[in-house]
């Protein structure tokens, strides 16, 4: 049994003077794949940037209630964001490559960190993981082109490359796949798969058939609140609630 | 002004008319009761047409036919210059008696009786009232004529919206076309002064001279004409004020865009902005007369320098800050579009703001604030009121900001400033440097252009 990574109690946040979630309390358990759906506007994003602070970026947002992770508040001022978010990577739901060649985009982070002490180390963490996203192998010879020459779903496995080049211990997915063609989503899937035996993965998602193959536990939110959480199994066979039951058949969403 | 009120008159009795006219006989659907309007509309316009060139072509000829056959003709046996100022005189009369009815003759020309000329005066409003009487008459009949030939002519059953959206159309291309003819017009008449200042001075001569001494171009015109010190003062000046203006305006373009807060970058840029509206002269007599003496002593205090009051930094600086906004404005607008994904995917990956703004932004807007910069450039080379007020006079082979260097809008404004007779070297040259400040900007603009246009295309 996985220890708890992070613990969330009686979050609500605010838009202005809109409420966007309602008490949601749950936690995630490490090296395990979180699943968040919901039908749209159901606040499922905003409380996974909640969960690294992306939220600070825009003015008129605000919270209350208790994220810990390792035990540790998220929201405390002493934490600085800058921290944790190099703990708790972010993929986003449109692939963001940064208008640099694939090589830099990897290095970027590795370099702003100061992670790497000399050239060959990074070039060598670089390609390792751009190998570990199955990248290397299709664009060995164009490293150093520009990453916007990729297509959306190898452009998607840079950022996840470039995410898990800093090392994090917690890697949010805001809907990676919704921008992508279904056989690029098998390979991002299969890459989240294969991550979660090292990182603790949540992933916000549309598709309730993904959130099956992919994901340990779901949760389902709706207008704010969360619903249900649980074991996915036991969330898509035998849900405990009505409306999860309606969204997961079709009914509303 | 009789024949407008007139023309109004008419047009608008036969738009009425016809509006009216068709309303009762048609028999169509009541779609057509909007297309009534529009035949009006169409008609009206097509006599309005024919008049308004008749009423320009008219009214310039007739005045002009009037004077040669009445006054001119009197004058016959005189000399051209007494038969000049006797139109003249006898037209200055005329105006007065219309406009005062007091006859009062001003300057008397010898060998000619005032009564003369009083008495032509007269006859000359006489004929010029039959004329105005007969081109009123004349574009009556004609505006007339047109509507009773559009109406035996016009098929009722087309659609006239679509004629006269088709009308509007083609003025619309009229005025967009004067607009640009107009340009054309003045690059060839620039471009023909100048072909006419190179069969004079060898365009070798122009372009690679280092010595620019245009009051010597009488006894040696080859060798006064060499505009490499006005380009290297021109490009000094503008590297000074550039310079200047780009650190300024990226750094606060980057704290507009990333930094402030909306409402705070809705008071703060317009206020940036009002720095480009301020005239230039008066940009002119604050750098010759505020920040020369206080440049001046600060150089000799702090530097132990000295530093001439018409230095190219003065000017450059004071222009700087002219074109900070123009940089500032546009690199703003530029770090404002790129897509906030790009903002998002920096800081999660736990970028410090400086880093995402260094690393990512900057470069990414590279491009377009290049393109500003190329802009600002191009406003400082052709920008004028402050060198003519700050800059010197005297065209210095230099590359020293301390010292007084001249630029070539500023020897554009000394070479034709006065009464000139446009035949000289000394004056056509004046067309030649304006035609290389022309090509000069042109050149710097279109890179602009296109460089901040590529830039737009790729994150848009």
């Amino acid at each position: 049994m996985s220890n708890k990574k992070i613990i969330v109690e009686n979050v609500n946040a605010f838009y202005g003077a809109k409420q966007a979630l309602f008490d949601v309390n749950l936690h995630v358990l490490e090296k395990e794949v979180t699943a968040f759906i919901g039908p749209s506007g159901c606040g499922k994003s905003t409380f996974l940037r909640c969960l690294n602070r992306m939220n600070d970026l825009i003015e008129i947002f605000s919270m209350n209630g208790s994220i810990t992770i390792d035990g540790v508040e998220v929201n405390s001022q002493s934490l600085d964001p800058v921290e944790l978010r190099m703990k708790v990577g972010m993929v986003f739901q449109k692939p963001n490559p940064f208008p640099k060649s694939i090589f830099e985009n990897v290095a970027y982070g590795l370099r702003i960190h100061g992670l790497v002490s000399n050239k060959k180390e990074l070039e060598e963490i670089v390609k390792d993981c751009l190998e570990r996203v199955g990248l290397l192998g299709e664009i060995k010879d164009r490293l150093h082109d520009s990453a916007f020459g990729l297509s959306g779903g190898q452009q998607q496995r840079l950022c996840i490359a470039r995410t898990i080049a800093i090392n994090p211990e917690v890697i949010l997915m805001d809907e990676p796949c919704s921008a992508l063609d279904p056989i690029a989503t098998a390979k991002i899937e299969n890459l989240i798969g294969e991550l979660s035996s090292k990182y603790t993965i949540i992933i916000v998602t549309h598709s309730m058939q993904q959130a099956a193959r992919v994901s340990n536990h779901t949760a389902f939110f709706h207008l704010g609140k969360l619903v249900e959480f649980g074991k996915t199994q036991d969330i898509f066979s035998n849900p405990k609630d009505k409306k999860t039951e309606d969204y997961i058949t079709g009914r509303i969403g | 002004m009789y024949i407008i009120i007139c023309l109004v008159f008419l047009l608008l009795a036969g738009f009425i008319y016809f509006r009216s006219i068709k309303a009762i006989k048609s028999h169509k659907t009541d779609k057509i009761s909007k297309n009534y309007s529009y035949f009006a509309i169409y008609i009206s316009l097509w006599a309005l047409l024919p008049s308004f060139i008749i009423f320009f072509i008219g009214s310039h000829f007739s005045n002009n036919m009037l004077q040669k056959a009445l006054i001119s003709n009197a004058f016959s046996n005189q000399s051209e210059i007494v038969r000049e100022v006797a139109t003249a005189e006898v037209l200055a009369i005329a105006n007065e008696l219309k406009a005062t009815g007091v006859v009062n003759v001003s300057h008397s020309i010898e060998g000619i009786e005032d009564s003369f000329l009083i008495e032509l005066a007269q006859q000359y409003i006489h004929y010029s009232n039959i004329s105005l009487i007969a081109f009123i008459a004349f574009v009556v009949i004609l505006v007339s004529l047109t509507f009773f030939f559009m109406l035996k002519r016009v098929d009722l059953s087309s659609n006239f919206q679509r004629k006269i959206e088709k009308f509007v159309k083609n003025i619309l291309l009229l005025f967009t076309s004067i607009a640009v003819l107009t340009t054309i017009g003045i690059v060839v008449s620039l471009l023909f002064e100048t072909l006419r200042f190179f069969s004079d001075i060898s365009i070798i001569n122009f372009l690679f001279g280092t010595s620019w001494t245009p009051e010597n171009a009488d006894f040696d015109p080859e060798n006064s004409f060499g505009i490499i010190p006005l380009l290297s003062g021109t490009f000094l000046i503008a590297f000074i004020s550039v310079f200047i203006a780009s650190c300024f305006g990226v750094a606060s373009a980057v704290y507009m865009s990333e930094y402030m807060s909306k409402k705070m970058r809705k008071v703060i840029k317009p206020l940036i902005e009002i720095l480009a509206g301020i005239p230039s002269i008066i940009y002119g007599f604050f750098a010759a007369l505020t920040f020369a003496p206080f440049l001046v002593s600060i150089v000799d205090s702090v530097f132990n320098l000295t530093i001439s009051s018409e230095s190219a930094l003065n000017a450059g600086i004071v222009m700087g800050v002219m074109i900070i906004p123009l940089i500032s404005s546009i690199s703003d607008d530029i770090i404002s579009s790129l897509p906030n994904s790009m903002r998002e995917g920096a800081m999660g990956m736990g970028s410090m703001k400086n880093e995402m703004i260094r690393k990512i932004l900057l470069p990414a807007a590279m491009p377009g604030i290049i393109g500003s910069i190329l802009l600002g450039i191009s406003r400082a080379v052709g920008e004028t009121m402050i060198v003519v007020m700050a800059a010197s006079l005297a065209a210095n082979l230099t590359l020293n900001p301390l010292e007084p260097v001249t630029t070539i809008t500023t020897q554009i404004v000394m070479l034709v400033q006065g009464d000139q007779e446009f035949n000289s070297p000394k004056t056509l040259s004046a067309f030649a440097l304006g035609f290389v400040l022309l090509i000069l900007t042109l050149l710097l603009n279109i890179i602009a252009i296109q460089i901040v246009n590529r830039y737009k295309r790729k994150y848009q």
